[in-house]
């Protein structure tokens, strides 16, 4: 009897040791104002690849910056390139699983890249190069190209490369756009509420297993208001938040129940300079205006010191990167004399500005700037309107359009060259990203030969964005302003959320854990 | 039979208005600068992108093409595609309506209720301290602008006090385990036809704040105006016999002269279910509440034309319909009005 009564203790205690184990906290609730503004996997290109980024998986992912290596291999489990450049072999992941059962083979690959091309939207243009998949055998595939291109980075592109079910067959972006999903990602997409909630659930045949710490669900909840956010967060009900008033991220660092993980971005902010009427057409001008920008205080007043003064267009970390490209100083000595080198020795000339309204960031920079091209003698007026007006203004007839505008930017996949090209190439007399409306066909033959080259020879390319750039540098159609750094504010209690820029804003959940 | 015609006419009325509304926001937002196709392809849009959707909008058409085969469009049901969800902005609208209804139609009951008994209250009580009392509050729940009482509650009920949740309209926890299924839209219902009686509880929970700041404004409306209209009835001389005939004064205030104040009353109801409408936009920004107000200012920060020409029509339409339902209430209720 006592024996049995021993048992029983023991039996009990570890029963009781076990609950804990078991009730160890695996779901979560992240209060975020981004919207799905799609769920179809080949035209999703907006604030929905947060989530998109954990339904769906790609080839291969690019690591951040600083890693050993330059990838990682997600679908695929290695690549080869032909010498020319235009030949491509994957070699494919076995035993993957996507959501709806099917098993992962080279024909999804060509069934994906090739639904993503011909509906030809999002971010399909990526794959512009591509001229046809070939399957060579079941976890073999050849990606073929019309002219070299950095296929490995396109391949491991945030929007327009994730790899579906062939299961979707014609089915349409309604039939995704009603809650459903084809990854094969860690997660799948439950309780779908658009414009409120939708759940991240555990996918249980995830290839890459659930051993080891993981959150299991996670809740979206949707919170376009930051202060909201910020009390979610305060309360404990969130324990992730995208984006909080500027002003409280101190106070969620210092608080002992939340924290701020930041790290690096390549989303960057600049000022376009129309070129094409006076007095910014003359290249004195824009580059005394540039040393006129003080870009210390726009860092501390515009993102309260956490973000770094750009170098050129192409944000540090980024392969185009470089040193060696000149970069402008804040220095009003040098603004005045090439000021009046140019002419105009007490200024005396008026500029309109025009930012996005709905951006706090820029509308905290632009007085800043307006007050030292005061000191000039140059008047600026500062207009801010909402984005998609502020935008349609600019792409009109140049010479009405703003004299300086401010934007902020982001690559859609680690290569340069779609910043430099979309940003600076003649786009003729139908502008759309190029505000300077700046022309040069020296650089836009420069950038193109870089690009074809970066696959073959990757030093020689580096070597011609780093001359492109000072090309324009020189030129100042734009003064870079900053590169940003993400900033994510969350519970103390949440671990492992790794800041890879190649895949900005988003927050890659299998990697993350509560303790 | 007098009736159905008066009704007949009104709808009639409605469609005119609804035109009119329709050409207004039409082109009045149009006036807006803003390219619709680059906002419907999204992102760092590309120029061939850009003018493949121009053409799959048929935005490059003349402006009255548009409209035509927008209205053509609407005839049948279609109020097109959101630039923002791309989804049918009706189906949007389907889902979205139902959550602030339920908001609206909660806050007006509990207005109607407790605003007539305070303001016959005040009206019985003319001249004391209790008038002098509700007399503050009411002035009070009328003049403080909503956003600031939203605000306020929060500030108080959540914040300081924890009573009562911060937002939504469901505990996120309850999300995981208890979902309210969709099925007509309204919280209360879905959960009830369900049977998930914990999400039905937790769903009044959350309710509590957002109705009492979208009540307190029509509430402080409704009982001023019971208290003057019903002060002015119990002047006139019906009332006067039946005093004189010994009647009890709480049978005279609140049978006899209630039902006669009760008209301008019922006109004031009209105006109000727009109020509250409105005051949703406000209200449910700040408590995170899906409806149809969450809806319309996202639209139109982000300039989603075709969800805010449908959040226009929709709105339009259960004003005018308010109003008419309470046009034909008062003829139920004073027969002189012919």
């Amino acid at each position: 009897m006592k024996q049995m009564m021993k048992c029983l203790v023991l039996i009990l205690a570890v029963a009781l040791m076990a609950v804990p184990a078991s009730g160890m906290e695996k779901n979560m609730v992240y209060s975020s104002p981004y919207n799905i503004t799609t769920l179809d996997p080949s035209v999703s290109y907006s604030t929905e690849v947060q989530y998109m980024a954990n339904m769906y998986e790609t080839l291969i992912k690019v690591n951040p910056p600083g890693s050993k290596e330059m990838f990682s291999y997600v679908l695929a489990t290695g690549f080869t390139a032909s010498d020319d450049g235009l030949e491509y072999t994957f070699t494919l992941r076995k035993g993957v699983k996507f959501h709806d059962g099917t098993a992962f083979t080279a024909e999804a690959v060509k069934f994906s890249i090739e639904r993503t091309t011909k509906i030809g939207k999002g971010a399909a243009f990526i794959w512009g190069d591509l001229k046809e998949v070939n399957i060579v055998d079941d976890y073999t595939v050849k990606l073929i190209l019309k002219s070299p291109a950095p296929l490995p980075m396109i391949a491991a592109s945030a929007n327009g490369s994730y790899i579906m079910s062939p299961s979707v067959g014609d089915k349409g972006q309604e039939w995704f756009d009603q809650g459903n999903e084809a990854g094969s990602g860690p997660y799948t997409l439950k309780n779908y509420k658009s414009g409120e909630s939708w759940i991240l659930a555990k996918f249980d045949d995830y290839w890459g297993g659930w051993s080891g710490k993981h959150v299991e669900n996670i809740l979206v909840k949707y919170t376009k208001e930051g202060l909201v956010q910020l009390k979610m967060l305060q309360s404990n009900e969130a324990m992730l938040a995208g984006r909080i008033p500027i002003d409280s991220y101190s106070k969620v660092q210092k608080a002992a129940n939340t924290k701020v993980i930041s790290g690096p971005s390549y989303v960057n902010y600049m000022a376009f300079f129309n070129t094409t009427r006076p007095p910014l057409d003359q290249q004195k001008v824009r580059q005394a205006l540039a040393h006129a920008i003080p870009y210390d205080d726009l860092i501390k007043i515009g993102w309260n010191g956490s973000a770094t003064q750009a170098r050129g267009p192409v944000p540090k970390g980024q392969f185009g990167y470089s040193e060696k490209v000149i970069q402008y100083e804040y220095n009003l000595e040098k603004a005045k004399k090439l000021l009046a080198q140019a002419g105009f020795p007490d200024g005396g000339f008026k500029l309109t500005l025009t930012y996005a309204a709905e951006n706090v960031s820029e509308g905290r920079i632009a007085p800043l700037i307006q007050g030292e091209f005061k000191k000039l003698g140059i008047e600026v007026e500062v207009k801010g309107i909402v984005w998609t007006s502020q935008w349609a203004k600019a792409k009109g007839n140049p010479k009405e359009a703003q004299d300086i505008f401010l934007l902020m930017w982001w690559p859609t996949y680690s290569d340069p060259y779609e910043t430099l090209y979309t940003l600076l190439h003649n786009e003729k007399d139908k502008p759309v990203w190029n505000l300077a409306y700046y022309v040069n066909p020296a650089y836009d033959n420069m950038i193109r030969k870089a690009y074809e080259m970066t696959g073959s020879n990757p030093d020689k390319a580096l070597d011609l964005y780093i001359q492109a750039q000072n090309m324009v540098q020189k030129d100042v159609p734009v003064a870079w302003l900053v590169d940003i750094v993400a900033e994510w504010p969350m519970n103390e209690k949440l671990q492992g959320l790794v800041i890879n820029p190649a895949y900005p804003n988003t927050p890659f959940f299998y990697d993350m854990y509560i303790e | 039979m007098n009736l159905i015609l008066f009704t007949l006419k009104r709808l009639a009325g409605l469609a005119a208005l609804l035109l009119v509304l329709s050409v207004l926001v039409f082109f009045f937002t149009r006036a807006i600068p803003g390219d619709i196709a680059a906002l419907y392809v999204g992102g760092n849009a590309k120029p061939e992108q850009i003018e493949q959707a121009r053409l799959e909008l048929g935005l490059d058409k003349p402006l009255y093409t548009q409209y035509l085969r927008y209205m053509g469009k609407l005839l049948q049901g279609d109020m097109g595609l959101s630039l923002r969800t791309h989804r049918p902005v009706l189906k949007d609208l389907s889902e979205k309506i139902p959550m602030s209804l339920e908001l609206v139609l909660l806050a007006l009951i509990v207005a109607v209720l407790l605003g007539i008994t305070l303001g016959g209250i005040a009206a019985r009580k003319q001249g004391t301290l209790v008038d002098e009392w509700i007399k503050w509050f009411t002035a009070a729940a009328v003049s403080l602008p909503i956003f600031f009482l939203a605000l306020l509650l929060q500030l108080v009920f959540f914040d300081q006090l924890g009573w009562f949740p911060l937002q939504g309209r469901l505990d996120s926890m309850l999300e995981f385990t208890h979902p309210i299924e969709l099925i007509t839209g309204f919280s209360f219902v879905d959960s009830l036809v369900t049977g998930n009686f914990t999400a039905f509880f937790n769903v009044a929970w959350h309710m509590v704040l957002p109705v009492a700041a979208l009540t307190l404004g029509p509430l402080g409306f409704i009982a001023r105006l019971t208290r003057s209209s019903l002060l002015e009835v119990m002047t006139q001389d019906y009332i006067l016999a039946a005093r004189a005939s010994g009647l009890s004064e709480g049978v005279l205030y609140f049978r006899y002269g209630l039902r006669n104040a009760l008209s301008p009353i019922l006109t004031v109801i009209g105006l109000m279910v727009a109020l509250t409408m409105l005051n949703t936009f406000f209200v449910e920004m700040i408590f995170n509440w899906p409806g149809i107000g969450y809806y319309a200012l996202i639209a139109i920060t982000s300039l989603d034309f075709p969800a805010l020409m449908g959040v226009t029509f929709t709105v339009g339409s259960i004003y005018v319909l308010a109003n008419t339902a309470t046009d034909i209430m008062r003829r139920l209720v004073d027969p002189r009005i012919k």
